[in-house]
């Protein structure tokens, strides 16, 4: 088996009295595109910056293709690409000059450079702002500036730290589809957001994260069949009453039935075919309905069942 | 590496407004002010300096000492007192009522009376002491080398031209002349704040640059040598442009060493942005408070340099002298002093190894204190 790119193993980060990084584990193996979920202050940024060796920590390894991280680790960090949840440019030179100052730390020959810039510059979708200042930039391009200085010495490692916050859904977009098209060039990613759309649009496996604890870890399906809940079903009705709601309970795989305001709400756990079956029970006792739809469960609702609240709370 | 940091720092500086604004035109703006405000004092104090109004009073006889203050009494171009010889209840008086700068008394150890300080008196105090250390000099190579003691007394005259040792007659100083110096000395310690600056965009936990910088595969010691290298370069071509504005626009007078001047200013821009730096390593505050800091050190060392009282720097330098001699600004302002009114280099060498002295210790200690840093929080 190859070592993992990254291996963080019993990660414990403390400001005083408050517990940032509890007892954390991550391995995250080559060529995968790792999402860490979680809400705002959850401890995402925190282990990224434990993990790049700029925290101090008070417990625990971690360790970049299998040697120990520390500040003056030159040999790894060449190897690292890091785009930062802030933008991270000089105001004052232009996207070409930016691009190129970042990936002049990294790669030292000059024709070689040249040519990652403009190729960062063209994934970037920069190509018509490389004399642009930072300052006469939108957002979205803005970011995507932040994201090319990050990746354009094409890195083994690249880490994203909510790189889409406060982005246009069409920038978000380009943004998602260079993430996946660098892991297709080769690159393993660790990508971190509290969107859940993202995460389980571009991620090939992924951890939830709350109050700096690892609290489950898998594909999106894998994550979805931890919790109970596997399909809910919305049916606006008229006239239900409460023998009809226990009749529903009663049915296979239903594990929750509820009424309110004219809206019947059925939670069903495995199981196939649910909304058939309720329906048909419906159409049985001559009970009208209008609007039908089924919802799957989302990471929200795995994050609701671990932990008991909503992931944007 | 180096070069490629350097150059695009370099620009990052350049084309910040606020630095252009403070380190550029504020002291020319300043210095304009001083200027005009000064330029007609300045044009009445090129008069030469007029002999020193003196009483002199007999304690008891000193033929030798009574020779060469009648010599320096005698009028021509050498002229250093203007002496009335009286009693010393006419000379109190005298002295009381301003007609005269001190009392020398002749005696077998010549001394003075004087009642304010300032130039007179300052040369005053140094023509007694000088002569007073050079008579002890040679009664002692009477009793030890008779022998010698012509070729001593050769020696001793040939120094004794108080005209020369203090070389007035080839500086247009006047006291005006340190509103400049410290000018010069407070442009040099703005580079402080750029310092604190420079190492901002270096720390992670100061700035997202930081941040992002601190993560890339760059030795700490390149990045911050290129850094500070290209703040450097823009804080003393700062300087250089205030000294061509005063010398060659405003005509300001700062003598004939003008290399040694501009390794005054070397120096005083080193050790201000050494100083920068190690008010960012040290104080674990954001760069706000940090530039509050570096800001209230140039002003404060700026304001007992004499920039905004001139008589300050003289208090200190009678009350607690230590202070004079650390604090930049007063070494900057002392060192172009002296190298405007002294023959001797004495002095500016003193001032000058202070300031590279103190600029390698804050340099070394910032150092120390960045090196391998991991932070507690961001």
């Amino acid at each position: 088996m190859s070592t993992p790119v990254v291996k963080i193993e019993n990660l414990v980060k403390r400001y005083k009295e408050l517990v940032a990084i509890d007892h954390f584990n991550l391995t995250v193996n080559e060529g995968e595109i790792l999402g860490l979920l979680g809400p705002n202050g959850s401890g995402k940024t925190t282990t990224i910056n434990c993990l790049l060796s700029l925290l101090s920590f008070d417990k625990g390894t971690v360790e970049v293709f299998g040697e120990t991280m520390r500040p003056d680790s030159y040999r790894l960090k060449r190897d690292i690409g890091v785009v930062l949840q802030n933008v991270a440019v000089f105001d004052t030179l232009n996207v070409y000059e930016n691009i190129d100052y970042f990936c002049g730390l990294y790669i030292k020959d000059k024709a070689l450079r040249r040519k990652y810039v403009q190729e960062a510059i063209e994934f970037a979708g920069l190509s018509e702002f490389q004399k642009f200042y930072p300052k006469k930039l939108s957002g979205g391009l803005l970011r995507r500036l932040n994201i090319a200085c990050g990746i354009a010495h094409k890195p083994k490692l690249i880490i994203l730290d909510e790189p889409t916050v406060a982005v246009d859904p069409q920038s978000r977009n380009k943004i998602l589809e260079g993430i996946l098209e660098l892991n297709r060039q080769g690159s393993t990613i660790i990508y971190t957001s509290h969107y859940m759309e993202e995460i389980e649009q571009i991620c090939s496996r992924i951890v939830i994260m709350d109050k700096g604890r690892n609290l489950a870890n898998g594909t999106s399906q894998e994550l979805k069949q931890l919790i109970k809940n596997n399909e809910t079903i919305y049916i606006d009705t008229l006239g239900l009453k409460n023998e009809h709601l226990t009749a529903l309970r009663q049915m296979n795989h239903i594990y929750s039935v509820e009424y309110d305001q004219q809206q019947l709400i059925v939670k069903c756990s495995g199981g196939s075919h649910n909304l058939i079956h309720v329906l048909g029970f419906l159409q049985e006792q001559n009970i009208a309905f209008g609007r039908v739809y089924s919802e799957l469960p989302t990471l929200n609702d795995v994050f609701l069942e671990i932990t008991g609240k909503e992931l944007r709370d | 590496m180096f070069l490629r940091l350097y150059f695009y720092r370099l620009k990052d500086i350049l084309f910040t407004k606020e630095i252009a604004i403070w380190n550029i035109f504020f002291p020319i703006i300043l210095g304009t002010f001083f200027y005009l405000g000064f330029s007609n004092l300045m044009n009445e104090s090129d008069l030469k300096l007029s002999p020193i109004p003196a009483a002199v009073v007999t304690e008891s006889e000193n033929t030798a000492f009574s020779e060469v203050l009648t010599s320096l009494c005698e009028e021509g171009d050498d002229q250093l007192f203007d002496a009335v010889y009286t009693d010393l209840e006419t000379a109190k008086t005298m002295l009381n009522d301003n007609d005269v700068t001190g009392i020398i008394f002749i005696a077998d150890t010549p001394h003075l009376m004087l009642s304010d300080n300032g130039i007179e008196q300052t040369i005053m105090q140094s023509f007694i002491q000088q002569y007073c250390n050079q008579a002890d000099v040679l009664k002692e190579i009477a009793m030890k080398h008779p022998e010698k003691l012509s070729q001593a007394i050769d020696t001793l005259s040939s120094d004794v031209t108080y005209g020369h040792e203090i070389s007035l007659a080839n500086a247009s100083y006047d006291p005006y002349m340190q509103y400049f110096y410290a000018l010069i000395a407070m442009t040099c310690l703005f580079s402080a704040s750029a310092g604190v600056h420079c190492l901002a965009n270096m720390q992670a936990n100061q700035s997202s640059l930081g941040m992002r910088r601190e993560v890339a595969p760059v030795h700490k010691l390149t990045a911050i040598i290129s850094d500070i290298s290209a703040t450097f370069t823009v804080q003393f071509l700062s300087v250089l442009l205030l000294f061509f504005y005063l010398i060659v626009i405003l005509g300001i007078d700062f003598g004939q060493r003008i290399l040694l001047i501009l390794l005054t200013a070397f120096l005083g821009t080193l050790i201000s942005l050494m100083t920068g730096l190690f008010i960012g390593a040290l104080v674990k505050k954001n760069e706000a408070v940090q530039a509050s800091i570096a800001l209230v050190y140039s002003m404060g060392c700026s304001f007992l340099s004499g920039l905004m009282v001139e008589a300050i720097k003289d208090w200190i330098e009678h009350t607690c002298p230590i202070i004079n001699r650390i604090n930049p600004a007063a070494l900057i302002t002392d060192s172009l002093y002296a190298l405007n009114m002294f023959e001797s280099y004495d002095r500016y060498i003193r001032n000058t190894i202070i300031l590279a002295v103190m600029a390698v210790i804050l340099c070394l200690i910032s150092y120390l204190l960045l090196r391998r840093t991991k932070y507690a929080s961001l």
